[in-house]
């Protein structure tokens, strides 16, 4: 499968989950709708009004002013399917809801420069479970991708590509060609189904997996029962 | 043939792991903790698959994030209203036992399990929660999770798609010093190791100095545990340990602490020779009084240090400068929270009340908020009127909940607030705050002189009676 799309940048190093989706939008009990709260503080102004609606169970803007500054506003990265980030993206609170807000992304990039991780384990995981590509590249690697989006993306969007079967990750033209790293069942997982929706793979993955799990907790009843002893 | 060398963790995983076809593995979850916030979504899915959930009895659900802390039984908001209700129907729906706010015994869910004897040692535990570290304090391993995990668990009963984490181990030794508290310890552990250390990794705390420490304060460095990246962080049992169970919990039936269960849970200990990933080890002679200056816990330094330089990138829109090269000692603050599954225990306030007693005057601040970590601490607080000296230093004495730890409820703060929670995110506590991590005694000194201050300093002088 190759994977091709527009690519956006966000290099922070550090970027917490906090940042990516503030605690306060978590209050959605849905999984679509996220996204325009994505990265509110670094997107938005100060100025910007965003309130719960009593009308549409939901948050809603009263005003909204864009910070210019922030490289995710830029007009050549709008609807964006790749995402680079640096290192240890995702990190802090384990909620899903960031990945649900970057959902409209299928590719993340992140670097792992000298004993530092790409990404965060638990954020990786939701990742994965969402149906999003955590390749992570080689520091000078990742650094020579920075370069070329950036000297490009000022005049037009830049296309990036991801051969899932090969591993190679690389820009449409063809100008940089990098490997990248996956665990494999990360790459098991996303692939393994001809869904597109996550939903259908969990549901397959559950329900396939149910009767070893019946087996195993008839032949292990006392670990269970063990436990919570009732009073 | 001899038995290969295994840790704590590996012994209770190795019995709760579920082979299944093309190599998959799974782990049974023995408790299964839910709130209201990350598990909205797993029902969902659920009743979209229309399956039950696998087992209901090893399933706990508390109301804890987005509560109320100035008057429980009225929700915030709208929002918030919705997300409770939504808690509430599904454990109805599904028969899943839930300590909601009107609950005698509700509080934060980390507090409350092991409070309840829901948290043993020697099972596994999961939550949509990246502090549920804190229950390996206890002997279980415990780990914060997604809710696509949350629905996995709540279908089968187990973690499905697991992956044995990489066995890491950090070891204090020595005597800590008495002014000094477990914050202190695994602040200091962060300032060494960085918030990288332990990424995907489950993390053994031990030496003399952890085994010296109360469950309380044991709790305290688990917890944390996923600050330096790590998943799980646990603890060996001891004594210590079984003394959590000599009383009567919801729960727990003490006369279930037979010597039989002693010894089964002591089995579980991590053998001599087991061997880890990654190790490191330090003296508690080192530890001072540790305090967070920047906006991730690799910014992390001693009462006596100057602000080092923050990494992460600084947004000038927003009220985050704290200037490079001043004294940490001084930095003036307009806020400060106890609180937290962190630091939100009856040891917490009760030593946080002592720094109050002993000083003159009432906090230089402009919001000061003490929440308890649950309604049992609350309670016990305010039978030996300890909120009383909270409330006269002025205090506000809140209502057990996770409060302005993540302010997803509007316990905000706005300015530099000392803090005994667990993260120093931007916005963080709320979207003009800046926080600085410490131990609740550094929060009340703070809070009373209007600055950082140094405990020991100020202990010293309460003991001279000066």
């Amino acid at each position: 499968m190759v994977i091709e799309g527009k690519t956006n940048l966000f290099l922070e190093p550090n970027v917490d989950t906090d940042i990516i989706i503030p605690a306060r939008f978590l209050k959605r009990t849905s999984l679509d709708g996220f996204e325009p709260f994505a990265f509110f503080e670094k997107r938005y102004d100060p100025e910007t009004k965003c309130e719960p609606s009593l009308a549409k169970k939901d948050y809603e803007f009263k005003s909204k002013k864009l910070n210019p500054e922030c490289t995710l506003n830029r007009a050549n990265s709008q609807g964006s399917t790749f995402l680079i980030t640096w290192f240890n993206f995702g990190c802090g609170s384990s909620r899903e809801h960031a990945v649900y807000a970057l959902r409209n992304y299928q590719v993340i990039i992140g670097s792992s420069p000298s004993g530092k991780n790409a990404f965060a384990d638990i954020f990786r995981d939701n990742c994965r479970q969402n149906l999003i590509w955590t390749p992570v590249l080689q520091e000078k690697d990742h650094q020579d991708l920075v370069k070329f989006v950036e000297s490009k993306i000022h005049e037009h969007p830049v296309t990036l590509c991801l051969d899932t079967e090969s591993d190679l990750l690389y820009d449409a033209e063809k100008n940089l060609t990098f490997n990248y790293e996956i665990p494999s069942h990360h790459k098991d997982y996303i692939l393994r189904s001809s869904s597109a929706d996550p939903f259908e793979i969990a549901k397959e993955g559950i329900k396939s997996q149910l009767k070893s799990i019946d087996d195993w907790n008839e032949s292990n009843r006392k670990v269970i029962e063990d436990y919570p002893q009732s009073i | 043939m001899t038995k290969k060398a295994r840790t704590r963790f590996e012994k209770i995983q190795d019995r709760n792991l579920i082979h299944l076809a093309n190599n998959k593995k799974a782990l049974s979850v023995g408790l299964h903790i839910i709130h209201e916030v990350t598990s909205a979504q797993a029902f969902s899915a659920l009743e979209k698959m229309n399956l039950p959930v696998k087992r209901p009895q090893n399933t706990f659900a508390v109301t804890d994030h987005v509560v109320n802390t100035g008057g429980k039984s009225k929700p915030n908001d709208l929002m918030d209203e919705i997300l409770i209700r939504t808690l509430e129907d599904n454990c109805k729906k599904f028969g899943i036992t839930h300590y909601g706010v009107h609950n005698q015994r509700q509080g934060i869910c980390h507090v409350v399990a092991p409070e309840t004897g829901l948290t043993i040692p020697g099972i596994t535990i999961f939550c949509g929660d990246s502090h549920t570290s804190t229950h390996g304090a206890f002997g279980s391993i415990a780990a914060g999770i997604g809710t696509s995990n949350v629905r996995d668990i709540l279908a089968t009963g187990c973690l499905l798609n697991y992956t044995p984490p990489k066995q890491m181990k950090i070891t204090v030794n020595g005597v800590l010093d008495e002014d000094l508290s477990a914050k202190d310890i695994i602040l200091y552990i962060l300032s060494k190791v960085g918030n990288q250390w332990a990424t995907g990794g489950a993390v053994f705390f031990t030496g003399d100095t952890i085994a010296r420490l109360s469950m309380e304060e044991r709790m305290t460095i688990c917890n944390m545990t996923i600050e330096m990246g790590g998943r799980f962080g646990y603890m060996d049992v001891d004594e210590t340990t079984f003394a959590w169970y000599k009383t009567g919990r919801d729960f727990w039936n003490k006369q279930f602490l037979t010597q039989e269960v002693k010894e089964s849970w002591l089995s579980d200990n991590t053998d001599p020779n087991a061997v880890f990933d990654k190790e490191i080890s330090f003296r508690a002679e080192e530890i001072k009084q540790m305090v967070s200056y920047g906006l991730t816990l690799n910014e992390v330094v001693d009462i006596g240090s100057r602000v080092g330089e923050v990494k992460n990138v600084l947004d000038s829109r927003r009220q985050y400068e704290v200037s490079e090269g001043s004294a940490i000692e001084g930095i003036s603050i307009s806020g400060a929270f106890i609180g937290s599954c962190t630091n939100g225990r009856y040891l917490d306030f009760k030593k946080a009340a002592e720094i109050i007693k002993n000083h003159e005057g009432k906090v230089k601040v402009k919001m000061a908020l003490a929440v308890p970590g649950s309604t049992e601490i609350k309670k016990r607080c305010e039978a030996e009127n300890i909120d009383k000296l909270f409330i006269e230093a002025g205090f506000e004495w809140r209502e057990p909940g996770c409060s302005s730890c993540l302010a997803m409820n509007p316990d905000k703060f706005v300015g530099r607030v000392a803090s005994s929670t667990n993260r120093n995110f931007p916005g963080r506590q709320g979207p003009e705050s800046r926080t600085f991590l410490m131990s609740p005694e550094s929060v009340a000194l703070a809070a009373l002189e209007g600055k950082i201050s140094d405990v020991k300093k100020f202990k010293e002088k309460m003991k001279k009676g000066v």
